[in-house]
This record gives C-alpha cells, sequence and structure tokens, in this order.
C-alpha cells in the first residue's frame, strides 16, 4: 500500500509538469499581455523595456518558464500584473468563501443524493424511483447558469426570502460571530443549491444502479433467507458494498465542483476564485491565470489519487502492489 | 385476448428480432423504451425547426426595430421582442442552429481524432501506447472550465476558438474508451486469422477492429452532444464564448443579469434556457437508450 501511494505520487509530478507547460505555451502564443494596458503607442523604446523589465518579461519564455516553476514550488506564485501585488496575498482571501461553497455544495449532493438512490434501488419501478429518476434526469440536463437565475427570479425577486447577490450585506453589522456565519449562509443557500444540483443527481442515478446490482448478488439472498428483517439487510449489509463506486466518485467530483463554482459565482457575484479568475483572463493578468489553473489541476490530480485510496480503503478485497 | 394469443405474438416478435441486422436489433431494443422514442423525436423536431424557422420565416434575426423593443410574445412576434426590437422567435432558432452546430462539429472531429489515436495506442501498444494514454491522462487532468474560460479569454471570442479547445481537451475520452476495447478484441482469434491471411495492419484496424467499436463511438457521441452544450452555452452566457449578435442559446440568456430583464422580461430569458434543457436532456436519453440497447448486458 505504501509503495502504491509513493508511486502514484510520482506518477503526479509529470502530469503537472505537462499541464503547467502547455498553459505557459497557450499563454506566451496569445497576443498581447496586461502590459498592453499600460503600453502607449508614443512611448520610446527605453519605456517600453522599462515597462518589461517591471513585468518580468525580458527574459526569454523559457528561463521564465523555470523561474515560475522556481518561485511557485517555493510558494511564490509571483505579482499579478493587474493590481502589483503578490498572488498570493489576493488569492488567499478568495480560497475560503469558495471552498466554504463547494463544501456546501458536496454535503447537499451527499446528504440528498445518496438516500434518494437507495429509496430508488429498493423501491425499483415504484412510483418513487420512477419520479426520482425523472429528477435526476433534470438535474443532469438543466444547465447550472439556467437553474441559478430561475430561482433567483422566484426565491429573491418574487418572494424575497433570499438576497440577490454577494455574500454579505455591507450594511450589515453582525452582532456576534454566529450571527455572522448564519448571515453568510443565508446568502449561500440558493447557490449551494445551484452548485449541488449536478453532484445530486449524478450521486443518486450511481447509489441506485450500484444498489440494485449488489441486491441481486447472492449473499444478499443467503442474508435475506437468513430471516434477517429487510433493513438490516439493506443498511447494514447491501449499504457497505453498495457505497464503494460512490466513494471513488467523491474524489472525482472536486474538479467538478470547483468548475462549476466559476459559472456559479459569476451568477450569483460571490467574490470567489472563480470570480477572479474570470476578471483575470479579461485583463490578461497572467500570473494569476497561471496560478489559478494550476491550483485547480493539481485539485483534479489530487481528487483522483483521493479516489484510488479511498477505493483501497473501503474495500479490503483491492490489493495494490 | 387470450393469454395464448399474446404468447403467440410475443414468441413472433422474438423471432423478428433474431431475424434482424445488428443495428437492426438495436433499434428494436430502442423502440422499446418510449421516454428514448419519445426524446429521439422531440430532438428531430428541434433539430429540423433550427434548419428550417430561420428559412421560412418572415424576420430577420440582425433587423431592429426601436419602436418595437422589449415586446412580451404576441401574433407576429412569437417570442415577443428583445431591447434591440429584434425578433426573438426566429434568434431562438437561430441560436438553436449555432449551439447545436457547434455541439455537432466538436463531437465529429473529437471522434475522428479520438478514434484513430485509440485505434493506434491499442493496436501497436508498447511505446506509443504509453505516449498516447500519457497525453490523454494530461489532457483529462485539466480544470476543464477554467482551462475553456483561459484560452478563449486570451484569443477572443470566436467560433473556431471555442471548437479547437473543446475539441483539444474532449478527444482523450473517447481515444481511452476506443483503446480499451481495441486490447481486448485484438486478442480474438479473428484478428489471427487477419494476421495469417496477411491483410494489412491499416485494413486490420479500420475494417475488422472499427466496426466493433462503432457501437461505443455512437453513445459517447451522443452523450457528448448534451455535455458540449452544455459547456459551449455555459461560456456563451459567461461572455466567454459565441460573441454577439451571433445568437447562440448561451448568450441569449445574458440579459438576464440585468435586474430588470430578470424580473420582468421572462421571454427574453427563459425560452433559450428552455431550449438548452431540452435538447440536452433529449441526448442523454437517447444516449442512455442507445447504450441499453446496444449492450443488453447492461439492461436492468
Amino acid at each position: 500500500m505504501r509503495t502504491y501511494i509513493i508511486r502514484r505520487l510520482l506518477q503526479i509530478i509529470p502530469v503537472f509538469l505537462g499541464i503547467t507547460v502547455i498553459l505557459f505555451l497557450i499563454i506566451e502564443l496569445s497576443p498581447g499581455d496586461a502590459s498592453t494596458n499600460f503600453i502607449d503607442p508614443r512611448m520610446r523604446p527605453e519605456q517600453r523595456a522599462e515597462i518589461a523589465r517591471r513585468f518580468g518579461l525580458e527574459e526569454p519564455a523559457f528561463n521564465r518558464y523555470f523561474i515560475w516553476l522556481g518561485n511557485t514550488l517555493r510558494g511564490d506564485l509571483g505579482m499579478s500584473m493587474r493590481y502589483q501585488r503578490p498572488v498570493t496575498e489576493i488569492l488567499a482571501p478568495m480560497i475560503p468563501t469558495t471552498l466554504t461553497l463547494a463544501l456546501l455544495a458536496f454535503l447537499f449532493s451527499v446528504i440528498i443524493g445518496i438516500p434518494a438512490g437507495i429509496i430508488s434501488a429498493t423501491r425499483q419501478y415504484s412510483l418513487a424511483d420512477n419520479s426520482l429518476t425523472v429528477f435526476s434526469l433534470i438535474g443532469i440536463s438543466l444547465p447550472s447558469f439556467f437553474f441559478g437565475l430561475i430561482l433567483l427570479r422566484i426565491f429573491a425577486i418574487q418572494m424575497q426570502w433570499f438576497p440577490l447577490f454577494g455574500i454579505r450585506n455591507p450594511l450589515y453589522a453582525p452582532p456576534n460571530a454566529l450571527a455572522g456565519a448564519m448571515h453568510m449562509l443565508h446568502h449561500l443557500v440558493l447557490p449551494m443549491i445551484v452548485l449541488g444540483m449536478g453532484g445530486t443527481a449524478t450521486f443518486m442515478r450511481y447509489t441506485r444502479s450500484s444498489m440494485l446490482e449488489v441486491i441481486r448478488s447472492d449473499y444478499i439472498r443467503t442474508a435475506r433467507a437468513k430471516g434477517l428483517s429487510e433493513k438490516v439487510v439493506i443498511y447494514r449489509h447491501a449499504l457497505r458494498n453498495g457505497l464503494i463506486p460512490i466513494i471513488t466518485l467523491f474524489g472525482f467530483w472536486i474538479p467538478s465542483l470547483m468548475g462549476g463554482a466559476v459559472i456559479t459565482e459569476s451568477i450569483f457575484g460571490i467574490p470567489g476564485l472563480g470570480r477572479t479568475a474570470i476578471d483575470a483572463v479579461n485583463f490578461r493578468d497572467f500570473p494569476i491565470i497561471m496560478a489559478v489553473n494550476s491550483m485547480l489541476a493539481f485539485l483534479t490530480l489530487l481528487g483522483a489519487l483521493i479516489s484510488d485510496l479511498l477505493y483501497a480503503a473501503a474495500d479490503p478485497r483491492i490489493k495494490y502492489d | 385476448m387470450s393469454n395464448a394469443e399474446n404468447a403467440v405474438v410475443k414468441v413472433k416478435k422474438v423471432k423478428k428480432e433474431s431475424e434482424l441486422s445488428y443495428w437492426g436489433s438495436v433499434f428494436f431494443r430502442f423502440r422499446k423504451k418510449k421516454m428514448s422514442m419519445f426524446c429521439l423525436i422531440l430532438m428531430t423536431l428541434i433539430v429540423l425547426g433550427c434548419i428550417f424557422v430561420p428559412i421560412i420565416s418572415p424576420h430577420t434575426i440582425t433587423s431592429t426595430n426601436v419602436a418595437n423593443m422589449n415586446q412580451p410574445p404576441s401574433m407576429t412576434h412569437i417570442l415577443g421582442t428583445d431591447e434591440l426590437g429584434r425578433d426573438l422567435f426566429i434568434r431562438f432558432f437561430h441560436g438553436g442552429r449555432i449551439s447545436l452546430g457547434i455541439a455537432l462539429v466538436v463531437v465529429v472531429i473529437e471522434c475522428v481524432i479520438g478514434v484513430i489515436l485509440g485505434c493506434i495506442a491499442g493496436f501497436y501498444g508498447k511505446l506509443i501506447d504509453t505516449i498516447i494514454m500519457r497525453i490523454c491522462e494530461i489532457l483529462m487532468s485539466f480544470p476543464f472550465i477554467m482551462f475553456c474560460i483561459t484560452v478563449v479569454g486570451i484569443f477572443g471570442n470566436s467560433i473556431p476558438i471555442l471548437i479547437f479547445v473543446l475539441v483539444f481537451l474532449g478527444w482523450a475520452g473517447i481515444a481511452r474508451i476506443v483503446r480499451g476495447q481495441i486490447l481486448s478484441l485484438r486478442e480474438l482469434e479473428y484478428m489471427e486469422a487477419c494476421e495469417a491471411l496477411g491483410i494489412s495492419d491499416i485494413k486490420r484496424i479500420f475494417k475488422h477492429l472499427l466496426p466493433n467499436v462503432l457501437a461505443y463511438v455512437i453513445v459517447f457521441a451522443t452523450l457528448g452532444m448534451a455535455s458540449v452544450i452544455l459547456v459551449e452555452t455555459a461560456l456563451s452566457f459567461l461572455g466567454l464564448g459565441v460573441a454577439p449578435p451571433t445568437p447562440t442559446w448561451g448568450n441569449m440568456i445574458q440579459p438576464a443579469n440585468q435586474f430588470i430583464v430578470l424580473s420582468t422580461r421572462w421571454w427574453i430569458w427563459v425560452p433559450p434556457g428552455v431550449g438548452i434543457f431540452l435538447s440536452v436532456m433529449c441526448f442523454n436519453i437517447v444516449g442512455d437508450g442507445l447504450r441499453d440497447a446496444i449492450d443488453p448486458k447492461m439492461k436492468r
């Protein structure tokens, strides 16, 4: 097991380097960069050189990649071209917001999706199963930004149950930390539902098909033949094996959550990583773009690794060497 | 109707299926699911509408009319008009043309690339397999949405760039599926016979191996249409896909970012959303139905 983990960790390195090289190439091939925004056609050549120097653009691209890589490994993500502040300083306050949103959405998906899948599987072809299946199809097919707009229209504008925008009201001063957290949670209810919808539907579909498979296996028939109650058979015997594929899905779900967060944050005006990244793209602020992309790529790789490890931990039949 | 008569009918049907060709029996099984059939028909209607409505409509997509802005649906303008007085009914179908068209082009190109590289990797194995699969692994670890946003944002909103980035990241999925299938097919006896007969590699791959993986490719392509439509419309909605005035279902929803449109002018942003939803759902259900029909072992 330990050699397996080490080998998998080592495999991540070339893939991660490959991604950063491709990203760097694409940025290199692009017309113009953030320094273009500061260049005036009437400037003298030495003034332009000065701007290039200030943005660290005077080295050839090949060298700059290795400079970037070295600095990143030391935790220095460079200076934002737009704000002239370290990228880490700009992104640090965004990360907790995005992570909170992603975690809430994930919990929402798990708490709703898995029980719904179990109900579906244990009552195959019943009314409950059919309607849940339809719901999951809708959940997979509804574009998240459209779903978000519908929720805003109904629950924020019509009913006024939830706020329309952002994560806190600037005019509201919470009396204590708990009230502040509740205030933020209230803002995050709709984004959580939008971001969690796809996961809910996916977890439900996977739980249903995996439970159906397990329920038809021999050991479940044995358990029933022993005269165990249906509850014990399903929740004690079937569920343990039925959930193994779902556990592997958790790791793979991390990149989808982060990708979805980009869209969700821009609909609901949440100041998180996604919105910052879109702003950075529009301004060609390459250090921020590189940082966010590599961070998300790293999370994707980490997710795949976590999946494999969880799989091994959950299923003792799986042996790695 | 007696039970015996029913049984006879059933036997007849079963006999009929066994007489059908491979694809004939796939369609026979597909047709038995009402939901899949219904979605196939709905999908065909949407596609036909997108092709023909812009041709026969009296309005054009660009003709603006300042005297006729933000009108709710009426007899002359079935889905109303937008903030420039353009007819939204024809823009809806024209947007569908662009959204579905982009998805089709992306899926076809990524299937061609993915199938060729997947076949090569699976057939030849060894070093070339390792290289292709390692590239696939890198591409599949890309942060999908963020990377699309980055590329489109940097190189500018244009349809070719959007297609390029979606294909660039998309072909790895089908390449892996094809490679896996070829790996197991390669070991079968008929391939040994091919080798003994001295058939060339290219003929062995494309004439003897490929037909056996075609079913998987078709299922992948159908489900792929659904996911490409979702990504393209999301990017266009964010302003990082197809740029206005070219309508797509994605950028037609963009005006809903304004409070006034979201709260009072539903006819501007709801129909394109419904268009996306319906076509994505149809492709998903048809894809699922095809998978069950092609691989009866999977059927429950």
